[in-house]
């Protein structure tokens, strides 16, 4: 099999928490195997406080794995020397924000972060890098751009300063791009448009994508393959369409069960679930879903369960489900 | 490769102003908005006027000044004349005016040096010790706070009189080296709360180095923070500087206002017949500190804008049109409506002068119906909801400036705050959006229910205690909860928590704002489908607002599509999903990517809304609208009545 783009083995992040005394161990991310391939848009979806975040920062090189590795184009990042070898990752693989409202420097034109990464990342004349600030912000669909060049980012909607976070991502002629729910805080009406930019940039410029977000259904329009987080674990993953019109793991049964569909009529039966996602700190083994599954058995109180292989490229980590 | 072969853009429309923003605006650390800013407030331009003025003096003395101030005449002791010395000489004979105007130069000098200097270590020392974090700020904080502490005046003397005629570059280091604590403790306090902002996240993914993310993303958006700690530190110096000299600590002969005032106490000047001796410095210490004070106040405004009061100016607020012929609101259930909202209309006070956020609104909810109310950020969704409950003013500053809330048959527009609290809670009560920020921190669920208690009622401490459990176990939380703190609880609890606050007296309506935005879809739909329950139940009304439509789909009964402070549409909610009459509606619901079903290419809504403050002519949704017609910007369109529904379109002019 040939490499992927990106992979990660057993990534692991805690953080302790509590006082000097009371130390402890929050576990936000334990033991993750993610592959992204090139020109795919992975969805990592899940509750908040899963951990999706998490890895989002850990792919930007923000927080340094407690456990396991990330290999980028089959180059450990452990391994990364230097300020140069770790800026030509950053541009490799730049992060799109959650809210739009704070991720653009205020004080700036909304150029400033674009031309900044072209400075730090890209050997460009002065000439070119004005091209080049055309060219992404035209590709995002930010039009007429010598109009928007211009403006701060008080000047443009929410949407419009979304578009912003990807022109500057795009500048850095990245090959993947993290999105941490880059849609979660934008209007209903301006959503799919943010949705729709990421799938023309994969067409146009084939940038792979890792979407996080907590909305299974934006994950279906855009996304190749799904993979889902429970309280720091991953606990299914496979093409979308399977893993969404089949669930296997219970918690991927009941995240389907709650998105909303106007459509359809409402199902009041399954809508007993009042339970949130656990804050893993110092966890013992055991299925960490097991306290709200319909179907825990005594297995699930003493064993992690693994991801395992089921067919056609799908993987759940369950001891009952088949 | 052109926008056009990638389909969807994002045209720029004119940038919204909407209401006056509520949090603290930092940043728009942009010099000509913070010139307009100071152009338009009248402390900055009286301080700015004042410090002119004393700066051309300073400049020019020798050009303005009528005498040498050293000059002495020998006839001591002249009185102010209009044909010379305007205001007199000193006992030994100079010019007090060309003194006055000479010893400018030196006070200026020592409170700009200071001032910079100080505001210079305050930049240095606050800002890294917030961004560097850990240790550093700790050490830092800890040499703030002691500087802080150090009395600085009297320190100044011993140092003054242990140095005696050092001059004036010592009297600047020193005022300068103890004046910059208070600065440095609210830049810190300022680049904390900017270290959670994600535009520094993005500058340390992107690779940027620590002292240029300090130097060209933090401190650009702190300058008027920046500005009014250097005048304050400016201020601090005039002051400490005129004291000195004037307890003979400075250099006597030096061409100072402090000095000036040495001399004159020294000569007893104010019994001796020469009172301008000492008055005229002393006006003039006072007014340049004014001015710093001034100016000072002004950024200080300026960087929060929640120290600034607008007010709104009624003759401004555009007319209301004469609506033609307005169909009368949907038919409720017969035992009438328990609120009746008419023509109710809110303005918000901007620089740009008053914008209606809510533009004429009628509604009825039925007793025991669930209303749902939807529309994108700032469509005056919440600013309806505001008014309804008569909560406007903070943080929703707007005024409602027309129409009628009619609620057991009183108008609460017109109830005075007394009469108020008898309505709210107990018939009407509030569930707010984020219940983190509606619930006290740092009281249990059991005090904040008995003082809602209290307030409202006169309860016995016993009924209190049983009602409280009673409502918690409405919301499926366990009684024990009674006692904890918000921060224990966990989201959606918390979110239930306000909700059963909110039945406490067993409204007859409860108005919610967005209660599950913070919540996620699993926590949501339980939350759902408990109101429902409830409500069925217990038989109160609710009006739901919210930008996600599907969240209500199988909940209301009604749902209200609001668009730019109107309504766009008003329909039973079943009806509006299958036959979604208003192309605002129809582009909302397409906009939602669906879980079941063929995978189809959604489009969105082209476009923002409209900037309020000039709404477009006619239909507001037009510039936005695929089916915009000639008529639809010629004018006003009003609410047409079809089958039930009410719908502002042209479109459905001939089905009505």
């Amino acid at each position: 099999m040939s490499e992927p783009l990106l992979r990660t083995e057993g990534l692991t992040r805690h953080f302790r928490v509590g006082k000097l005394l009371s130390r402890k161990t929050l576990h936000a991310v334990d033991d993750v195997d993610l592959t992204i391939g090139s020109g795919e848009i992975v969805a990592l979806v899940g509750e908040s406080g899963s951990g999706k975040s998490t890895i989002a920062r850990l792919l930007a090189l923000v927080y340094r794995p407690t456990r396991g590795e990330i290999w980028f184009e089959g180059r450990p990042l452990s391994r990364l020397r230097g300020r140069r070898s770790r800026l030509a990752y950053s541009a490799a693989v730049p992060m799109v924000f959650q809210d739009p409202y704070s991720s653009i420097n205020p004080a700036y034109r909304v150029s400033h972060g674009i031309v900044r990464g072209m400075k730090l990342h890209r050997d460009l004349s002065r000439t070119e890098r004005g091209a080049e600030l055309n060219r992404v912000l035209d590709a995002v669909g930010l039009v007429p751009v010598s109009e928007t060049r211009r403006r701060f980012p008080y000047e443009l909607s929410g949407g419009q300063r979304q578009r912003i976070g990807f022109a500057q991502a795009l500048a850095l002629r990245p090959k993947l791009i993290v999105a941490d729910e880059p849609v979660s805080m934008l209007d209903v009406s301006i959503r799919v448009g943010v949705l729709n930019l990421m799938g023309e940039l994969r067409e146009h410029e084939g940038v792979s994508f890792l979407y996080i977000t907590h909305d299974v259904a934006s994950a279906r329009y855009l996304a190749d393959r799904i993979v889902v987080m429970y309280a720091g674990h991953l606990v299914e993953e496979g093409p979308t369409e399977d893993v969404l019109q089949r669930p296997k793991h219970p918690y991927t049964q009941l995240l389907v069960s709650a998105v909303r569909d106007p459509r359809a009529e409402l199902g009041m039966a399954d809508a007993r679930d009042v339970g949130e996602p656990p804050k893993v700190v110092d966890p013992k083994p055991g299925c960490r879903f097991r306290q709200r599954c319909p179907l825990a058995i005594a297995r699930c109180e003493t064993e992690t369960p693994v991801l395992r292989d089921l067919r056609d490229g799908r993987r759940v980590a369950c001891h009952v489900a088949d | 490769m052109s926008a056009s072969s990638i389909g969807a853009t994002d045209q720029l429309a004119t940038p919204p102003v909407g209401p006056a923003p509520i949090v603290a605006e930092i940043g728009r650390g942009r010099w000509g908005d913070l010139w307009r800013a100071i152009s338009r407030n009248r402390k900055a331009l009286a301080g700015a006027l004042l410090l002119l003025v004393f700066v051309v003096l300073a400049v020019f003395p020798g050009q303005i000044a009528p005498d040498d101030p050293a000059a002495q005449i020998f006839t001591p002791a002249l009185a102010p004349s209009w044909h010379h010395h305007l205001l007199g000489t000193t006992a030994s004979g100079q010019d007090i005016l060309s003194q006055v105007v000479w010893g400018t130069r030196l006070s200026l000098v020592i409170a700009l040096a200071a001032g910079a200097l100080a505001t210079a270590l305050a930049v240095i020392v606050g800002v890294s010790a917030a961004y560097l974090g850990g240790i550093a700020d700790g050490i830092l904080s800890v040499i703030t706070d002691v500087i802080l502490v150090i009395p600085i005046f009297p320190l100044v003397i011993v140092i003054a009189a242990y140095r005696k005629n050092a001059g004036l570059f010592m009297l600047v280091i020193v005022l300068g080296a103890l004046g910059w604590s208070y600065g440095a403790r609210q830049l810190r306090s300022q680049t904390l709360s900017l270290r959670t902002r994600d535009f520094l996240e993005s500058a340390r993914v992107r690779g940027e180095r620590k002292l240029y993310i300090i130097l060209f993303e933090i401190l650009p958006t702190m300058t008027s923070l920046i500005v009014a700690s250097f005048l304050g530190a400016a201020l601090y110096a005039v002051l400490t500087e005129a004291g000195l000299q004037f307890i003979g600590l400075g250099d006597p002969n030096s061409q100072s206002w402090g000095t000036m005032l040495y001399w004159a106490q020294n000569n007893e000047a104010l019994f001796a017949g020469m009172p301008l001796w000492a008055i005229a410095p002393g006006v003039c210490i006072a007014l340049l500190g004014a001015a710093f004070a001034l100016l000072n106040y002004a950024f200080d405004e300026i960087s929060s804008p929640a120290l600034r009061v607008r007010k709104l100016d009624r003759r401004r607020v555009p007319k209301r049109l004469p609506a033609p012929a307005r169909p009368e609101p949907m038919p409720v259930p017969a035992d009438g409506p328990v609120l009746k909202v008419e023509g109710l209309r809110v303005a918000y006070a901007t620089d740009a002068g008053p914008v209606i956020a809510v533009d004429d609104v009628d509604l009825e909810v039925a007793r025991g119906e669930f209303l749902a109310i939807v529309g994108e950020s700032g469509c005056g969704k919440s600013t309806l909801l505001y008014a309804i409950a008569r909560l406007l003013g903070s943080p929703l500053p707007g005024e409602i400036i027309g129409g009628r809330v009619l609620f057991q048959g009183k108008d609460l527009v017109l109830l005075e705050e007394r009469e108020l609290r008898r309505v709210r809670w107990r018939d009407l009560s509030v569930v707010m959006q984020s219940a983190m920020n509606a619930l006290n921190p740092v009281l249990t669920v059991a005090d904040q229910m008995r003082d809602a208690c209290r307030a409202h009622s006169n309860m016995s401490k016993k009924e209190i205690e049983e009602r409280s459990r009673e409502v918690l176990r409405l919301v499926s939380i366990d009684p024990v909860h009674l006692h904890s703190y918000p921060h224990q609880l966990s989201g959606g609890m918390r979110q239930r928590a306000m909700i059963a606050m909110a039945l406490l007296f067993t409204p007859d309506l409860v108005i919610m704002d967005e209660p599950t935005s913070a919540l996620d879809v699993v926590a949501q739909r339980s939350l759902m489908v408990q109101i429902k329950e409830l409500q069925e139940r217990l038989g109160f009304a609710v009006i739901f607002v919210t930008h996600d439509m599907s969240l209500v789909s199988h909940f209301s009964d009604r749902l209200l599509v609001m668009y730019a402070g109107q309504v766009a549409e008003m329909s039973r909610t079943r009806e509006l999903f299958d036959r979604p009459r208003h192309p605002y509606s129809q582009g909302l619901l397409e906009a939602f990517p669906s879980i079941r079903g063929p995978k189809v290419r959604l489009l969105g809504i082209p476009g923002s809304p409209p900037d309020l403050a000039h709404p477009p002519a006619g239909c507001r949704f037009a510039p936005r609208c695929g089916h915009v017609q000639p008529r639809c910007t010629a004018a006003e369109v009003p609410l047409h009545s079809v089958n039930g529904s009410l719908v502002r379109c042209v479109l459905v002019e001939n089905e009505a």
